[in-house]
Order: structure tokens, then sequence, then C-alpha cells
């Protein structure tokens, strides 16, 4: 049984933890509300940008397709791009992106495909760094200002396609958080190289092609600059979903802790103020027999 | 006015959309040339260079002109969608900056032009035609 003085102690230093773990949770709930206008207003251009891709790679000849939108025929090597956040105590977000890329590489291995990884964020790296050090091609933190310039997905994906030109790997796939409300970030996969339409596209991007386009300069190098720009667009599209996704999960699990300590404090209290009567008691009962004793 | 033939004009950079209006007639920079864009236009798909967006409301009125850096623009019958790397408004350039931003460019393409490193120079021959762009468009 600890002392009183003991449990005092121990009750303000859980008033005081509780007391961060509440100021966390308010900041992150302000934060997320940026973060996901931030990942709406880039909406519309991703959109804009996968149409336009849909409707060239619909008039091109597969044969004549570049890698990036074709691929390379081979699949001896994938890379993974993992994208986490740069901190932690955000419950099992990071964990969660972590375990899904560490199952991909197990599948890989069995189908005997290498496995590359790229990190984005400073604890996937970490994670990653013990266990699967040597795959690690090469890794990123985020710039710790507020916003995610789009200017940081392009390094990404121009650091990604300098690997692909040079056969670093066949296909490449993207595992982050993606954003559904804030009490629930889904990890997803999604593979970015060679392109994929997104799911849900309802009628199939026009095969017919009932508007025939006129194309300046030529489908060939309008392909040629549009795929690696969308490739940067989807990267800062998993940027934001991540980051929306990071104050989410850094909310919910803010607000569990608060809820603990709150639950933690009740709990001591009451064994503060038993042993308190105990010992009030116990000094009465020595007193009564000690003057029945004279 | 009411029949005035409008198009529906989006112009979209990564970070927001900048402007969404109908107006009459859009001149867009494509990489092969300017071209105007009214109703009923021919779809096209273009890659844009960097220069001016104008976008006349009406045609007797001055056009709001937005500098785009690069993109890719599509028209269609109805509408006209701009996807611009970076967007800004004619009107909020500031024209010192702009004439700094060449001259740092000029002096970063020189510098590259003794470096044998191609890339770099690709780079730093793009950033100044930009740099430039930025500073006609200003005025």
């Amino acid at each position: 049984m600890s002392s009183l003085k003991e449990l005092r102690t121990r009750i303000s230093s859980v008033r005081s933890t509780r007391k961060i773990t509440q100021a966390m949770k308010m900041v992150a709930a302000s934060k997320l509300r940026r973060a996901q206008e931030r990942a709406e207003r880039a909406r519309p251009y991703a959109a804009g940008m996968e149409a336009m891709v849909a409707r060239l790679a619909g008039t091109v000849a597969p044969e004549d397709a570049p890698p990036l939108l074709a691929g390379t025929g081979r699949n001896q090597a994938c890379l993974l791009l993992v994208i986490t956040a740069d901190r932690g105590l955000c419950g099992a977000f990071n964990s969660g992106v972590v375990r899904a890329a560490r199952r991909k590489m197990a599948a890989l291995a069995e189908d005997s495909i290498e496995a590359k990884i790229f990190c984005v964020g400073r604890k996937g790296y970490d994670l990653l760094r013990r266990t699967h050090g040597q795959r690690i091609v090469g890794h990123r933190q985020l710039p710790p200002g507020r916003d995610l310039p789009f200017a940081e997905a392009e390094t990404v994906a121009a650091e990604i396609l300098g690997l692909f030109a040079d056969d670093g790997f066949d296909t490449c796939t993207m595992h982050y958080n993606r954003f559904r409300s804030a009490m629930s970030q889904v990890v997803t996969e999604t593979q970015i190289i060679p392109r994929t339409a997104p799911e849900s596209d309802e009628p199939a991007a026009e095969p017919d092609a009932g508007a025939l386009h006129e194309f300046e300069p030529g489908e060939d190098e309008l392909l040629a600059d549009l795929l690696p720009r969308n490739l940067a667009v989807q990267i800062h599209g998993a940027f934001l979903e991540s980051a929306a996704g990071e104050q989410g999960a850094r909310m919910t699990a803010m607000e569990n802790a608060t809820r603990n300590a709150g639950d933690m404090i009740g709990r001591l209290e009451l064994s503060y103020n038993r042993q308190r009567q105990a010992a009030i008691t116990k000094e009465l009962i020595e007193i009564i027999s000690g003057s029945e004793a004279l | 006015m009411a029949d005035a033939p409008l198009i529906e004009l989006e112009l979209i950079t990564p970070e927001a959309t900048l402007l969404a209006a109908t107006p009459e007639m859009v001149v867009v920079p494509g990489s092969e040339g300017e071209f105007g864009v009214l109703r009923d236009h021919a779809p096209i798909l273009s890659a844009l260079r960097p220069g001016t967006v104008q976008v006349h409301v009406t045609f007797d009125a001055e056009p709001e002109c937005y500098f785009v850096t690069g993109g890719f623009s599509e028209a269609g019958p109805e509408h006209c969608l701009i996807l611009a790397d970076e967007a800004v408004p004619v009107a909020d350039i500031d024209t010192a900056a702009a004439d700094r931003a060449v001259a740092d460019a000029e002096a970063a393409l020189r510098e590259a032009e003794n470096s044998a490193d191609e890339a770099a120079h690709d780079r730093a021959a793009q950033a100044l035609e930009v740099a430039t762009a930025r500073r006609a468009a200003a005025g």
C-alpha cells in the first residue's frame, strides 16, 4: 500500500498528463480542419489531371505507350512508397501503414520479386530501418511547416522517376492512410507505376472517344509531359490525405488518453480518500482507547 | 446579354481552384501558340507555356489576366479547363521582384553553362523562361 503522500504525487502527475493530452487533442482538432480543407481544395486538380490522362491514354496504341503507362513488361522489382507521419502519439496511424508494407513485402518475397522501399515521413523510416534497412533506397522527411507545398511532392516524384529511368524497379505501389473521417483512416495501397485507373471510374473513360481531340503538341509529347506530372499529383494527394489522417488519428488517440487519465484520477482519488479515512479512524481509536485506559 | 454564348472556365492549380467563371472568351498560352477559346470550340488538349491567360468576361471589357508558369489545358464546345502548375493574377505580380527573379535566373543559367550537368542547364533555362514571361506579364 502506497502512502498518502505518494498517492498525492501520483494524482497530481496524472492530472498534468491529462492537461497535456487535452491540449494536444485541441491542437490536432484545429490542424485537422485546416488539413481537411487543403485536401479538398487539391481534389479538382487531381480529378482534372486524371481525366486528361485517361483521355490521352485511350488514344495511344498499347505498343507505343511509354513505360510509365504500360509498364516495363517485366515484374522483377517493386518499389514501395511508404507514407507516414514525422511524429508519433497518434495511435496506430504509423504502425498500420508499416504493417501493410511488411505484408506486401512478404507477398512479394513469395513471388520472388525484389522489394525496395522509399520512405516519406520519419516514423515509417525509423520502424522499417531496423528490419528492412538494406531495402530502403531513399527516405525523406516532410518539411516542418504547416502546409505541404506541391513542390515537395514533385521532388519525391522526380526521385522515383530517376530510379525508374535507371531500371531500379518495374512497378511502384504507394502505401498511405486515406482520410475517411476524423475517426477513421484507412490504410490504402495504390499502384502508381504503371498507371492504373482509380477505382470508382463510372463509365470506363469513354473508349469510343466520342469527341476526337486535337493534341498540341503531339500525343506522345503530351503524354511524356503529363505522366510524370500526374505521378506528382497522385503523390501530393496522398501526402494531403495522410496529413489529414494523421491529425484525425492524433485527435482520437489523445481523446482516449484524456479519458483514461480521467478514469485513473478517479480510481486514485478513491483509494486516497479511503486511506485518509482509515488513518483518521485509527487515530480516533487510539485516542479513545488511551483515555479509557486511564 | 442573356443569349451571349458563354463557356465554363475553370482555372485550377494543385493548391486550389483559382477561378471558376463563365466568360465569353478565354485566350490560352498554348505551347504551340496562343489560342482563343469561344463557345463550340473543337475539342483540344494542349500543353501550356509560361504566359498569360486572358479571361474576357465580355468581348468589349478589358480582360482579366492570370499569369501561369505552365501546365495543361483542355477545351471543348462548352468548357475550358486549365490545369496550371502555378497561377497568379497579373495584378498581384510584384514588378521589382519579377525583375530580380529574371536577373537571378540569368545568373543561374550562366553558372549552369559552365558546369557539365546538362539537366541543371535545362532546369536553369526553363527557370529563366518562366521568369522572363512573368516579367513580361507584369508589364
